[in-house]
């Protein structure tokens, strides 16, 4: 019993950091930008999927496609930012919102061109394939690479919001558009570094998803997303701490639900959702509105 | 002594360390107009939004006619009786200043949630509209869109509309900024009229000393959450502490 | 566009669809059934997001509770097409009156995010709950039984039903559009804040207008089952709340005509575009796209400033 406890709360910890990935990209563009970017989902699927398509043809190579992969991807959030998101910040909210809905509309379909509807399998990464006995059961090494690797990016990301002159500078802009403007910070040029930054977030979770996932799926883009927003009411809109614990809390409800209440995985964690909603409306970390 | 139309009691409010309201405590008697001044970012709109429910206070409570509104949420408070205009123009932008007064009429006749009846066939509402717009001179441009009109007008629509539900107690914050001198005794005529008709009771936040000594009949100075001092007009512009907080601006003559 | 004018055009229009009926071959009539169960679910929900301007996600949903119920009623508790209607348009009710209490009291973008995830639980539910809703096959084979006597099993006698329900909702929508509730709403999405201080509960207000919208989208839903004899569980996905975002904008948010030509220009594009690839949902990202980027008023939006400018006086019709 104790076993199947410790697996589940593990693989629930992996689970997290994926859409701790999605999450805390969405959260800093909200931060800076104010735009709650849709697409961000897609941002993952694509990344999973350029680093499928890169690792294959670069020899197997794994890290070469994880690094390259969220590149290209950042190219396209990059179009995106700059030719048709910066002409729409003084629109209405729900027009933004239905700017990004239509790239999600796009790149679902896009995929599906490029790569085929149907579901592509995960290759091992060598090195980290196979599995390690815990408690006299096996856990796969990959989930354990990914519970290193997650909260080693949540650290240095971490440091570079609070340590490095740029981060200064997002933290700024985050909380007061104006001021930082007024001090000379040139914001159409932050707002396109930061939609990159975050889009590379969420790409790079898609990269480090490819081995996990078992299947790449042109829905893998929708369930991610879904995920990351009810993680960002959890944790807060615009707080990376939040959407830290928040993934932690939701990878955990999810693996246990999966494990013990398999016809109800999701609803719980939507249960949870709501009763977050009620009590503490503006997230954990987020700001009282 | 009646109730007090408003009895504020240790009322707090602070951002951060910023503290806006210091324990405030007074009371509002029907009829008359009371100004508040202080220096800027004295707390003076910060004060009228917690009172009008736009912000929550930290601590203290609020009464209206007796009645406890420190938990009320803004539109419980305005049926109670309680209403306020705004600094920055706030009106229906895409509206037309007829439909921009109508709204508020509607709420206060109770009709609002009326949704088969068509708007044509409230006649009611049509007229105590149309005396709204009177008042205030804006009959002709009913069916401008509000957001078309000149700042003047928007700015006399933005009195109107709180108006229009017949408050009991009005705050108007800094009803002058941005008019012209022309404009500015009108709606000071307007002011005096409505007060003297007995059923409104204004509570006025300005800058502008002139208007506050000339008006009011009684002038609270806000200043750093606490108010300094509270009485007549003479009374206030020869205080000590007033002259100090308002070093270089002109308070006596 | 002057009253009169705007009745003339009314009374063509359902001229045009009586006719249809009567004398339309099969695919039109499908088709012509198709645009109008679309335009009742776009009219019901552009009172929230052009009229109140709330932009919900999760509507697909009660159009799938809508579906359902009315399936579930004529599976398990009587063929009676009134009843199964009703019973779709109370499910959805329900779930829209649950869903809204917890999303009316944010704004915009966490109303947003909001409605999509509860619209997918909803989404989760239905492709989990096989025993009941019939998994991903959906559940089948929902008939058309006599309604008050009179047989609809055909698709050129259940069309008239169809036609029926769509004049009703455009006759209440247009109501609600023209009365107080209607300009309280507009109030409400103009300036929230204000609307308070005229003493109105903004909340209250925005719950009544998702609930209505959420009425009309189960009408839409329960009725489709009976057109389809099945139902789908991704009408209940966030992708199908899209259409009638999709519909209004094309059509004009702030028209009231807007949904309905809206509706009409998206089923045939999308006929045309299913002929030549599956990808559909491509194209139209790619012309909402161009939509947001260049013509927010919509094809109506155009047409009802024409008329304005020309100087005939705005009616309740073209009023925001």
């Amino acid at each position: 019993m104790l076993e199947s406890l410790v697996h589940v709360c593990l693989a629930g910890l992996a689970q997290g950091m994926f859409v701790w990935l999605v999450a805390s990209g969405l959260t800093l563009i909200f931060g800076v930008l104010r735009v709650l970017n849709f697409a961000h989902g897609s941002f993952y699927m694509l990344g999973a999927y350029f680093c499928y398509t890169l690792l294959s043809a670069l020899g197997d190579n794994f890290w070469a496609g994880l690094l390259l992969g969220p590149l290209f991807v950042c190219a396209i959030g990059f179009v995106i930012e700059r030719f048709f998101l910066r002409y729409v910040y003084h629109f209405e909210l729900p027009y933004q919102l239905l700017l990004t809905f239509a790239f999600v509309l796009i790149f679902d379909d896009v995929v599906k061109v490029l790569w085929g509807a149907g579901s592509l399998g995960s290759p091992r990464v060598p090195g980290l394939a196979g599995s390690v006995p815990i408690l006299g059961r096996n856990f796969p090494t990959y989930s354990l690479f990914i519970m290193v690797a997650g909260p080693l990016l949540a650290l240095v990301l971490w440091l570079v919001l609070e340590k490095t002159w740029a981060g200064r500078i997002i933290r700024a802009a985050s909380s007061d558009r104006e001021m930082a403007s007024a001090i000379g910070v040139r914001v159409p040029a932050l707002y396109t570094a930061v939609f990159v930054f975050g889009t590379w977030l969420g790409a790079l979770g898609g990269g480090l998803a490819v081995p996990y996932v078992g299947l790449l799926t042109p829905g893998m883009g929708e369930t991610i997303i879904i995920e990351a927003f009810v993680v960002v009411v959890i944790g807060g809109l615009g707080s990376l701490k939040g959407a830290f614990l928040g993934a932690l809390v939701i990878g955990l409800l999810s693996s246990f639900g999966t494990r013990f209440i398999p016809t109800f995985d999701m609803f719980l964690t939507f249960i949870l959702m709501a009763v977050v909603l009620v009590w503490r409306p503006q997230g954990f970390f987020g700001e009282a509105s | 002594m009646s109730t007090p139309l408003l009895e504020v009691d240790n009322l707090s409010k602070a951002f951060g360390r910023v503290v806006t309201a210091n324990k405030i405590s007074f009371q509002i008697h029907a009829g008359g107009i009371t100004s508040i001044i202080g220096p800027n970012g004295a707390g003076k709109s910060t004060l009228i939004n917690v009172l009008s429910g736009t912000l929550p206070a930290d601590d203290g409570r609020i009464f209206l006619r007796g009645k406890d509104i420190t938990r009320l949420p803004t539109h419980r408070r305005v049926r109670l009786g309680l209403c306020r205009s705004f600094q920055v123009v706030n009106v229906f932008p895409a509206l037309t200043v007829f439909e921009n007064i109508q709204i508020p009429v509607l709420g206060k006749a109770g009709k609002a949630h009326h949704f088969f009846r068509k708007l044509r066939k409230e006649p009611g509402a049509r007229d105590a509209v149309m005396s709204v717009l009177e008042r205030v001179n804006l009959v002709n441009q009913a069916h401008t869109v509000a957001g078309e009109l000149s700042h003047g007008d928007q700015r006399l629509l933005e009195v109107a509309i709180a108006l229009a539900v017949q408050p009991l107690l009005l705050f108007l914050d800094e009803p002058t900024a941005g008019m012209n001198p022309v404009e500015r005794v009108e709606i000071l005529q307007n002011i005096r009229k409505l007060s003297a008709s007995g059923r409104t009771t204004f509570v006025i936040v300005e800058h502008d000393m002139d208007i506050v000594f000339s008006l009011s009949d009684r002038v609270m100075v806000l200043h750093r959450g606490d108010i300094i001092c509270d009485g007549t007009p003479d009374h206030v512009r020869s205080d000590e502490q007033v002259r100090e907080c308002y070093l270089g601006e002109e308070v006596a003559e | 566009m002057g009253r009169y004018k705007a009745y003339l055009l009314f009374g063509l229009m359902g001229v045009l669809l009586v006719g249809i009926g009567l004398l339309a071959g099969r695919f039109v009539l499908y088709l012509t059934m198709r645009v109008m169960l679309l335009a009742i679910f776009a009219l019901g929900y552009n009172l929230l997001l052009g009229r109140t301007g709330l932009l919900s996600f999760g509507h697909a949903a009660f159009f799938a509770c809508g579906s359902y119920g009315m399936s579930l009623c004529f599976l398990h508790v009587t063929p009676d097409p009134l009843v199964g209607i009703l019973a779709g348009v109370t499910m959805a009710v329900i779930a829209a009156l649950i869903i809204g209490f917890f999303c009316v009291r944010h704004t915009e973008i966490y109303f947003a995010m909001l409605t999509l995830a509860f619209g997918m639980m909803i989404f989760s539910l239905v492709w989990n709950l096989r025993s009941i809703t019939g998994g991903d096959d959906g559940l089948v084979g929902i008939g058309r039984a006599p309604l008050l006597g009179f047989s609809i099993a055909r698709d050129s006698q259940f069309y008239f039903v169809v036609l029926a329900f769509f004049v009703l909702t455009v006759w209440v929508v247009h109501r609600i559009r023209s009365s107080a509730f209607g300009l309280v709403l507009a109030g409400i999405r103009e300036n929230p804040q204000r609307a308070a201080f005229a003493g109105l509960s903004v909340k209250g207000y925005r719950l009544a207008a998702f609930v209505i919208s959420g009425a009309f989208a189960g009408l839409a839903g329960s009725l489709a089952a009976m057109l389809e004899s099945n139902t789908n569980p991704f009408s209940a996905h966030w992708t199908h709340s899209a259409e009638p975002v999709l519909v209004s904008l094309i059509g004009g948010l702030q028209t009231f005509t807007g949904p309905i030509v809206g509706s009409l220009i998206f089923v045939v594009l999308r006929e045309i575009i299913e002929r030549f690839t599956q990808n559909w949902m491509l194209w139209f990202g790619l012309l909402l796209l161009v939509i947001i980027m260049g013509f927010r008023g919509g094809a109506m939006g155009g047409v009802e400033r024409y008329f304005a400018q020309a100087g005939t006086k705005p009616q309740e019709e073209g009023r925001p």
